[in-house]
């Protein structure tokens, strides 16, 4: 169902003919099976965030297809969701307004979205909040909010982009084993974008690294350990070196 | 600077005691000498065309007690309300003009045509028009609220955040819900900034087209009573044009507040 795959896509911004043009991803081919939790890691301006517009329908592929269980990905919807790092909630809106709205989309009937929405309110810790104004949540809270608005659709595919980047490290620790716990307890197949290499291992199944501009897929890291991870498992440390070499050996790839 | 001059300083210190409302009542108390035992010595004529503040106070009492303040004034807002019921129509062009950039591109430029022609401008023709009453002024009026409202509701809506459409798009919703549900609310409180700019400025329209081309309202009231030099009526009429203006301007602060309650804490 949540099957995504990505085959040979490319995506050059300008008139490909022309001089400017820019060569934002190539070739890239990617094949992430239902329910499965995959970390983009790659250095900045590699291509992340524009593969995952191309994911979440914002943009189209130059070349190439993005599909999501065998149908073709063409405009953004509840299919494929994204979570955004500045949370983009809807200031108007409480808590539960919020979270309420998809299902709104989705022409759910009043009585279903509010129990939806109950149930996600439980889901992130959120419960007596749900009349607050965004503005009155912390950045942790507003997150949550974020989250439980883009499961409440039941998205096939959940996208993040550096997600828990505006979080102080703190608070980003403890949201993500909130997200592995929410994860886990509801199985979606994520795409996440990262600039952590630790935060890719500690949540991911798999682990894709792009290179260097254009971004190709340079390696895809199987994550074999159970979860909740710990940092000072033997496994860990290892995965941590290979991810680290695979992203700064560039240099030598190049000369 | 250097250390303060004392007797500045003294000074200084006895401004910052003086009640809030102190120059006010000095300066009515200036005008009630100057108009009532100054000028009707120094130059009668003069005088009968300065009202002094206490005959313009027992005027004001005359003029509400007959109803005669009460009939214009009531004239006067209906003009206001009815025009600014068809300025309203603003709202969904500066919509549609600031969402979809074809319709810009072709109603910019005349828009930027009429925008800058001073809605008084437009008296002679629309008397022409319309003749003299309620249509002429109205459309007078309109004039005047019509483009503040129109050129903040583009801005509005072209200063809402991408993130936000794009997070509504991701959730499913289709064109016109975003419009409905995003584009105008986050738009919103920059379109209740232009009504209340166009409402100021239709005020003023308002009393200028009634000047010359109405036979009620404030406006009228204000040019028939210099016609028989009762200048006590004509500083009545003024007060309670500008004194309207600001209650409008408040109600509609207030309303903000109550309405939007989320626009005023982030504009803070
Ligand atoms: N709309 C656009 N028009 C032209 N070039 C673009 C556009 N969007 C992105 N690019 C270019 O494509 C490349 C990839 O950008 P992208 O935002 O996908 O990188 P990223 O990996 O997400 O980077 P970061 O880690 O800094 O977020 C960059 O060189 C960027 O300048
Ligand atoms: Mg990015």
């Amino acid at each position: 169902m949540g099957r995504l795959s990505i085959e040979n896509v490319s995506k050059i911004y300008g008139d490909p003919a022309s001089e400017g043009a820019v060569v934002a991803l190539r070739d890239v081919s990617l094949d992430i099976p239902d329910h499965a939790f995959c970390a983009i890691l790659g250095h900045s301006g590699c291509g992340k965030t524009t593969l995952l517009n191309m994911v979440a329908g914002f943009e189209r592929p130059t070349f190439g297809e993005v599909s999501i269980g065998g149908e073709p990905v063409s405009r953004p919807g509840w299919r494929n969701t994204m979570i955004f790092q500045e949370y983009a909630l809807f200031p108007w809106m409480n808590v539960a307004e919020n979270i309420e709205f998809g299902l709104e989309m989705k022409k759910l009937p009043q009585q279903e979205r509010e129990e939806a929405r109950r149930t996600y309110v439980d889901l992130v810790g959120l419960q007596g909040f749900e009349t607050k104004y965004p503005r009155q949540l912390s950045g942790g809270m507003r997150q949550r909010v974020a989250i439980a608005r883009a499961l409440a659709v039941c998205p096939e595919v959940l996208l993040m982009d550096e997600p828990f980047a505006a979080l102080d490290a703190q608070t980003r620790g403890a949201m993500q084993d909130e997200l592995v716990r929410i994860w886990r307890r509801e199985p979606k197949t994520v795409m996440l974008v990262t600039h952590s290499i630790d935060e890719a291992i500690k949540l991911a199944d798999k682990v894709v690294v792009l290179s260097r501009r254009p971004g190709r897929v340079k390696d895809v890291v199987e994550i074999g350990l159970e979860r909740p991870r710990d940092e000072d498992h033997a496994d860990y440390i290892a995965l941590r070196r290979r991810l680290r070499e695979l992203i700064y050996d560039d240099f030598d790839e190049r000369s | 600077m250097t250390a303060p001059d004392p007797a500045r300083h003294w000074l200084l210190r006895a401004l910052f005691r003086l009640p809030n409302l102190a120059a006010l009542v000095g300066l009515i108390l200036l005008w009630e000498f100057v108009a009532s035992v100054w000028l009707p010595r120094s130059d009668p004529y003069l005088a009968t065309l300065m009202p002094p503040p206490t005959q313009v106070f027992t005027t004001a009492v005359e003029l509400i007690r007959s109803g005669e303040l009460g009939f214009h004034l009531l004239a006067s807002l209906k003009r206001e309300a009815v025009a600014f019921l068809f300025a309203l129509a603003a709202v969904p062009l500066g919509l549609l003009m600031g969402w979809f950039r074809p319709i810009h591109a072709q109603l910019d430029p005349i828009v930027e045509v009429l925008r800058p022609i001073p809605p008084l401008a437009w008296i002679p023709l629309s008397i022409l028009w319309f003749g003299i009453g309620d249509a002429q002024n109205q459309f007078i009026i309109f004039l005047g609220m019509f483009f503040p409202i129109l050129i903040n509701t583009i801005d509005g809506v072209a200063k809402v955040e991408p993130v936000l459409v794009r997070a509504a798009r991701s959730l499913g919703a289709g064109e016109w819900k975003v419009i409905k549900r995003v584009v105008l609310k986050a738009a919103l409180p920059q379109i209740v900034t232009g009504v209340r700019v166009g409402l100021g400025v239709g005020w003023m329209a308002l009393v200028a087209a009634e000047l010359v081309g109405a036979s009620s309202g404030l406006g009228f009231m204000i040019n028939d009573a210099r016609s028989v030099l009762r200048t006590d009526i004509i500083v009545v009429g003024m007060i309670t044009i500008g004194f309207v203006g600001l209650v409008i301007d408040m109600l509609l602060r207030f309303a903000t507040r109550k309405l939007l309650p989320w626009s005023v804490s982030n504009a803070k």
